[in-house]
C-alpha cells in the first residue's frame, strides 16, 4: 500500500539517522542549556511513546507540538510521568472547537529534587534526587484557525521555573502551520518557545561561557549575570494514518533544531487493531536522537473505549533507567 | 536514584480487563422467533422452480468503449464497440474531483463508456431484455461482474441480460442518480440500433417490447427515475435537454433501493404503469430503511392495464450479498467492527431467494407465465422455493380500488372515496398516523395510516371477565358498493401489521343508577383515580377475524391469518453495540405492513347467500386475541385479483 512506502520513506532515514548519530555529547552543547526544564520533558503519553514526536499528531496534547493542530485536535487529557524517585510531572490540556478552528488551554508541570548544581535543571539532573525543591511550569493557551485547507495555529505561554537558587519566569510564544495532503498524511512546521532570555547569575549558572571562570566568591558588588535561553526549537515533521489489512497504522517522523546547536530527529509508530466499533489497542514504538539523560528507544500501549483512550508509555533514560508515563483522554 | 521500569500487575492485566468491557458492550445475537419452518411448509405453484436455470444455452460477450484504462474487458473483449456519451447535464463534481476522476478513468463525465457485460441465450430469439445496474460501492472494486449469477439464471431462461458498468460514477459523488437512470436509458437506445441493424449477435433477437430494469441501492433509485424519464419529453432540471426515449418498459425491479436522492423539481419521482417489485433485507448494513416501500407506496396505475406491485421484506437478508462482488460487509472491508454479521442470512439463500422472485417477476411480466402471479399475493404458495426465513410482503394490482387510505383528510370516520364511513366499536385507541422509515429523524414513507388497539378485559377485581370485543368497521354505501360491482371473483385488501403494544383494560359500561347513589349524601368518598393503564409489550400470537356483511344482512367471518402471518414487528439489530444501535435507530424493528389479499370467494364458501355484488360492511373484529394494536393501511377492493389468488391459500 501507499502508506507503507511512505511509512518506510520516513521511518528509515529517521530511525538511521537517530541511532546512527546518537545521543548528543555534553561537549556538543557548548555548555547551553535551557530553562524552564519543562519545555524539553515529554507531554503526553502516546506521543512520548512514539519517539516524542508530536508535530502533526491529532491528539489534544498537540498544544505542545504544533498549535496548528489544534484545528482538527478534540478532547482533554491528562497524564503523568515519573522521571525519578525525586522527580515527576503532568500535563492536563484541553481543546474544542471555535469556528473553523480550536481552541486549547493546557498546563504542564515539573516537580523535582534538583541540588545544588546550578541552573537550569536538565533531564540529567532530574534523574537524581538531592535535596533541593525544583518546579517548573508551562500555562498555555492556542488557537488555530484553517484557512484554504491550511491549518494556522498561535499559542501563547507563561513559562516559570523555580530551582533551589534561582527562579525565571517568561512570556513565551509557539506558531505553526499544518497540512493534510495525500489522503494520508499531515505534515506540520512549528516554531515554539519563542522569547527572551532569563537573566541568572553566573554563579547559579551551569555551562555559561559567560561566566568562566566561574567566579570564587559568591556575593560582589555587582555579581555576574549570564543569560539562559528559552529552547527555542522549530520542527518539521510528518504523520500518516491509514488502514493496512485489519489494522490501523500510524507513523509520524519529525527533526528538530534545538536553537541553532542540535538536531533532533526522531520518529515513531503506531498499530492499533480495533475488534469492535469504538474499541481499539494499540502498540507503539519510537527511537529519537536523545538529550542529556535520555535513551533514544520509547514504547507504549493504549487502549481506546469509545471516547476514553488509556495510553501508556516508557521511554529509555541515560543508564539502566526509564520513566513511565500513564494518561487517560477524553475525546 | 533511578526509577526502574516493573511492568506492574495492572497493566499485565489491561487486555483482560479491555475484553471484559468489550464483551459487556456487545450484544448477544437477537433475533425474532422463526417461524419458518411452518409458514414456508406449502409448495401450491407446480410451475419449474423459476430460481433454477431453464433450457437455453447461455453465452456471453461484452460491449463498451473498447478504450477503457482500467479494465481489460472493456478494452481488449469488447464484441461491439459503443460511442461514449455525455452524462454532464446530469452528473456534478467540482473541478478538482472530476480532474481527478479523469486522471483514474482515462476519461471525464463528458465521455462516459456504455460498457456493458450481457449473458444471452443461444437462440433465434426475440428474447425480453433486461438491464441491472449496481449502486455506489467502493469504484475500484467493480461492481458489474456480481449479477453473474443473474446473468447465467436469466439467460436459461430466455431472457438477454446486460448489466450496466457506471462504476466511473461510483465514490463520493452526490445527486448523480439522475446520471445513473439517463445512462440507463442510453444504454437502451444502443440495443435497440442492434436490434434494428442487420448483422450482429443481436439482430432482430432482442424483444424490445419486453423490457426490464433492474436496479441495486443508488441503481435501485435509478431504475424507477429511468422508468419515468422514458415518458417525459425533456428533463425536469433543465428543459433545453430534450428527451425522446419511449421505451417499452414493462417491468422495474428495485433491490435494496435508495429513495429521494434525487427529486425532480422538488418532488419525489412519479412512477406510474410498470411493473413493480422491490426487495429489501432487515439487516441491510448501508440502506437501513425499507426506502422502497415509500416507492412501493406511489406508484400508480392508471391506463387500466394489467400491473401489478409488490414489496418483500426478507428477515436477515443484509444489503451486499445481492451482487457477489459486494458481500457481506456493508460498510466496507472493515465494517465487521460495528456491523453485527452474525443473524445474516449464507450468500448463498440470500442469492437463492433473488433468482426465485427475480426469475418469478420477470416470467410473470416478460414472459406472461402467470402461473408465477401467486407468489406476490401470498408468498405461502412457494414455500419449498424460498430460503427458510422470515417475509413481509406489500401487493397491489391495478384493479385496487382503495377504500380507505388514510391519506386525504383528518376525519376518521370518512373513507378516501364518496360512500365509505368508518366507525369503531370498544377501541382503547383509534388515530390517524403517518408512517415512518426505521432509520432518520422520522423519515416519513408519504403515507398515513390508522393505529387500533383494544382490550376485551373490563378493568375490575375480575381478571376474567370480557366485554365485547371491540371492532373496526369500514361501511359502504348502496351506490358505491353497486359501482363497484363486485362479484365472486373478487377480493378484499387489508395491509396491516401487529405492534408490540398491549392497552390497559377498558373502563367497565357506566352504570347510571350507581352513580346516582354515589351522588347521594352519606355515600363513601371517590377512590382515588387510577394511573393510565400502562402500555406492555406483548408476545402472544396476533389474530383477528375479517367480517364481511352484505345489504341482506348475511355475514360471513374469516380468519385473518388464513390469509397471511399476522407476525409482531420482527427484531433487528444490524449494529454490535446496543448502544450504537440505540442511539442510531428509535425502534428495534420496520414498520412493515403485511398485504393481505381475501378472496371474497372463500367467504363465500362458509356463508354461501353472501351477495358481494351488496357488500355494505367490512369488519375487524377483534376477538382472538383480548389485547393487542395493529396499523392498517389500504384497505380496499379489487376485481382483477383473480390471476393473483388462483391457486387459494395454502
Amino acid at each position: 500500500m501507499h502508506i507503507r512506502s511512505t511509512a518506510r520513506f520516513l521511518l528509515g532515514p529517521t530511525i538511521a539517522c537517530s541511532v546512527a548519530v546518537g545521543p548528543a555529547a555534553h561537549s556538543a552543547q557548548g555548555g547551553k542549556l535551557y530553562a524552564p526544564v519543562v519545555l524539553i520533558l515529554p507531554s503526553g503519553p502516546r506521543t512520548l511513546a512514539m519517539g516524542n514526536v508530536g508535530i502533526a499528531s491529532r491528539d489534544d496534547e498537540v498544544l505542545f507540538f504544533n498549535p496548528a493542530q489544534l484545528a482538527i485536535a478534540r478532547g482533554m487529557s491528562v497524564s503523568a510521568e515519573r522521571y525519578s524517585h525525586g522527580a515527576g510531572g503532568g500535563t492536563l490540556s484541553a481543546v474544542t472547537r471555535l469556528a473553523s478552528g480550536g481552541v486549547a488551554v493546557g498546563v504542564r508541570m515539573v516537580d523535582y529534587e534538583a541540588g545544588f548544581e546550578g541552573f537550569p535543571a536538565d533531564r540529567t539532573t532530574l534523574l537524581h534526587a538531592d535535596g533541593g525543591a525544583g518546579t517548573s511550569l508551562e500555562a498555555s493557551a492556542g488557537l488555530a484557525q484553517v484557512f484554504k485547507g491550511t491549518r494556522f495555529g498561535l499559542a501563547a505561554k507563561y513559562v516559570a521555573d523555580q530551582a533551589p537558587n534561582a527562579r525565571a519566569h517568561r512570556f513565551a510564544a509557539d506558531v505553526g502551520v499544518s497540512r493534510d495532503f495525500k489522503r494520508y498524511f499531515t505534515a506540520g512546521v512549528a516554531v515554539q518557545n519563542l522569547g527572551a532570555a532569563t537573566s541568572v547569575l553566573c554563579v547559579y549558572a551551569r555551562f555559561s561561557s559567560n561566566c568562566l571562570p566561574p567566579p570564587d566568591v559568591i556575593m560582589t558588588p555587582s555579581p555576574p549575570m549570564t543569560k539562559v535561553d528559552l529552547p527555542l526549537r522549530s520542527t518539521a515533521g510528518v504523520a500518516g494514518s491509514g488502514p493496512v489489512g485489519p489494522l490501523d497504522i500510524t507513523v509520524t517522523a519529525a527533526v528538530s533544531m534545538l536553537r541553532s546547536d542540535r538536531v533532533l530527529p526522531a520518529a515513531g509508530g503506531e498499530l492499533a487493531y480495533s475488534w469492535l466499533d469504538g474499541y481499539s489497542i494499540a502498540l507503539r514504538a519510537g527511537v529519537r536522537r536523545t538529550m542529556p539523560g535520555e535513551a533514544p528507544a520509547t514504547a507504549g500501549i493504549g487502549f481506546t473505549m469509545d471516547r476514553l483512550a488509556i495510553d501508556y508509555a516508557i521511554e529509555a533514560l541515560s543508564g539502566p533507567r526509564a520513566a513511565q508515563r500513564f494518561g487517560l483522554r477524553i475525546r | 536514584m533511578m526509577s526502574h521500569f516493573k511492568v506492574s500487575t495492572a497493566v499485565r492485566r489491561l487486555p483482560l480487563v479491555a475484553s471484559a468491557l468489550a464483551m459487556a458492550c456487545t450484544q448477544a445475537l437477537k433475533l425474532s422467533k422463526d417461524d419458518s419452518p411452518a409458514v414456508l411448509s406449502h409448495q401450491l405453484i407446480t410451475a419449474p422452480n423459476p430460481g433454477e436455470k431453464g433450457g437455453y444455452a447461455v453465452r456471453t460477450l461484452y460491449y463498451g468503449s473498447g478504450t477503457d484504462k482500467r479494465r481489460a474487458v472493456f478494452r481488449d473483449s469488447v464484441t461491439i464497440k459503443t460511442k461514449t456519451v455525455d452524462a454532464s447535464p446530469f452528473v456534478s463534481m467540482e473541478p478538482p474531483a472530476a480532474k481527478a476522476r479523469e486522471k483514474d478513468w482515462g476519461f471525464g463525465v463528458t465521455k462516459s463508456p456504455i460498457n456493458g457485460r450481457v449473458w444471452y441465450p443461444v437462440g433465434d430469439g426475440p428474447f425480453p431484455l433486461v438491464l441491472i445496474v449496481h449502486g455506489n460501492h467502493n469504484p475500484l472494486d467493480y461492481s458489474d461482474p456480481g449479477y453473474a449469477y443473474l446473468g447465467e439464471l436469466l439467460a436459461s431462461r430466455g431472457f438477454i441480460l446486460a448489466s450496466v458498468d457506471e462504476n466511473f460514477i461510483n465514490g463520493g459523488l452526490r445527486g448523480e442518480s439522475d446520471g445513473r437512470a439517463w445512462l440507463l436509458l442510453k444504454h437502451l437506445e444502443n440495443w435497440k440500433r442492434w436490434n434494428d441493424s442487420a448483422g450482429g449477435p443481436f439482430s432482430h433477437k432482442v424483444d424490445m417490447h419486453n423490457i426490464a430494469l433492474m436496479g441495486h441501492s443508488r441503481g435501485g433509485e435509478a431504475v424507477g427515475i429511468a422508468a419515468a424519464f422514458n415518458r417525459l419529453s425533456h428533463y425536469p432540471d433543465d428543459a433545453n435537454v430534450k428527451f425522446n426515449f419511449n421505451f417499452d418498459i414493462k417491468s422495474v425491479f428495485a433491490i435494496a433501493p435508495v429513495d429521494g436522492q434525487y427529486k425532480p423539481a422538488g418532488v419525489f419521482t412519479p412512477i406510474q404503469n410498470v411493473n413493480y417489485m422491490v426487495i429489501h433485507g432487515s439487516h441491510d448494513g448501508d440502506v437501513s430503511s425499507f426506502n422502497g416501500l415509500r416507492t412501493f407506496q406511489r406508484i400508480k396505475f392508471t391506463d387500466g392495464q394489467p400491473w401489478f406491485k409488490a414489496a418483500w421484506y426478507v428477515y436477515r437478508a443484509n444489503h451486499g450479498q445481492w451482487n457477489t462482488v459486494w458481500g457481506n460487509k456493508d460498510g466496507g472491508p472493515r465494517s465487521g467492527r460495528y456491523l453485527d454479521l452474525r443473524g445474516l442470512l449464507s450468500p448463498d439463500e440470500q442469492r437463492q431467494f433473488s433468482r426465485v422472485v427475480i426469475g418469478a417477476f420477470l416470467e410473470a411480466t416478460l414472459h406472461g407465465r402467470s402461473e408465477y402471479l401467486p407468489i406476490f399475493r401470498d408468498h405461502r404458495v412457494a414455500g419449498r422455493w424460498l430460503p427458510k426465513t422470515m417475509y413481509i410482503t406489500r401487493f397491489q394490482e391495478s384493479g385496487f380500488k382503495s377504500l380507505a387510505t388514510f391519506d386525504e383528510d383528518v376525519e376518521v370516520t370518512t373513507g378516501s372515496v364518496p360512500g365509505v364511513t368508518i366507525s369503531g366499536d370498544s377501541l382503547s385507541s383509534w388515530k390517524e398516523t403517518a408512517l415512518a422509515l426505521r432509520s432518520g429523524q422520522n423519515d416519513p414513507i408519504n403515507t398515513n395510516a390508522v393505529t387500533l388497539g383494544w382490550n376485551n378485559h373490563i378493568r375490575g377485581d375480575d381478571t376474567t371477565k370480557l366485554g365485547r370485543p371491540a371492532s373496526y368497521t369500514v361501511s359502504l354505501s348502496d351506490s358505491l358498493a353497486t359501482a363497484l360491482d363486485l362479484g365472486q371473483d373478487a377480493a378484499v385488501y387489508i395491509s396491516l401489521a401487529p405492534t408490540d403494544a398491549k392497552p390497559g383494560p377498558r373502563s367497565p359500561a357506566r352504570d347510571t343508577t350507581k352513580k346516582a347513589d354515589s351522588s347521594a349524601k352519606g355515600a363513601k368518598p371517590k377512590p382515588p383515580a387510577r394511573k393510565p393503564p400502562k402500555t406492555e409489550k406483548d408476545t402472544t400470537p396476533v389474530d383477528l377475524t375479517v367480517e364481511l356483511v352484505d345489504a341482506a344482512g348475511q355475514t360471513a367471518r374469516l380468519p385473518l391469518s388464513r390469509f397471511g402471518v399476522p407476525r409482531r414487528p420482527l427484531e433487528i439489530h444490524i449494529l454490535r453495540r446496543r448502544d450504537e444501535e440505540r442511539q442510531r435507530f428509535p425502534t428495534q424493528y420496520e414498520m412493515v405492513l403485511q398485504t393481505y389479499v381475501m378472496p371474497i370467494a372463500d367467504f363465500a364458501k362458509v356463508a354461501p347467500s353472501l351477495d358481494a355484488r351488496h357488500l355494505r360492511s367490512i369488519r375487524l373484529v377483534f376477538d382472538r386475541l383480548v389485547a393487542g394494536t395493529i396499523v392498517v393501511d389500504d384497505i380496499g377492493v379489487s376485481s382483477r385479483a383473480a390471476p393473483f389468488v388462483a391457486l387459494g391459500e395454502p
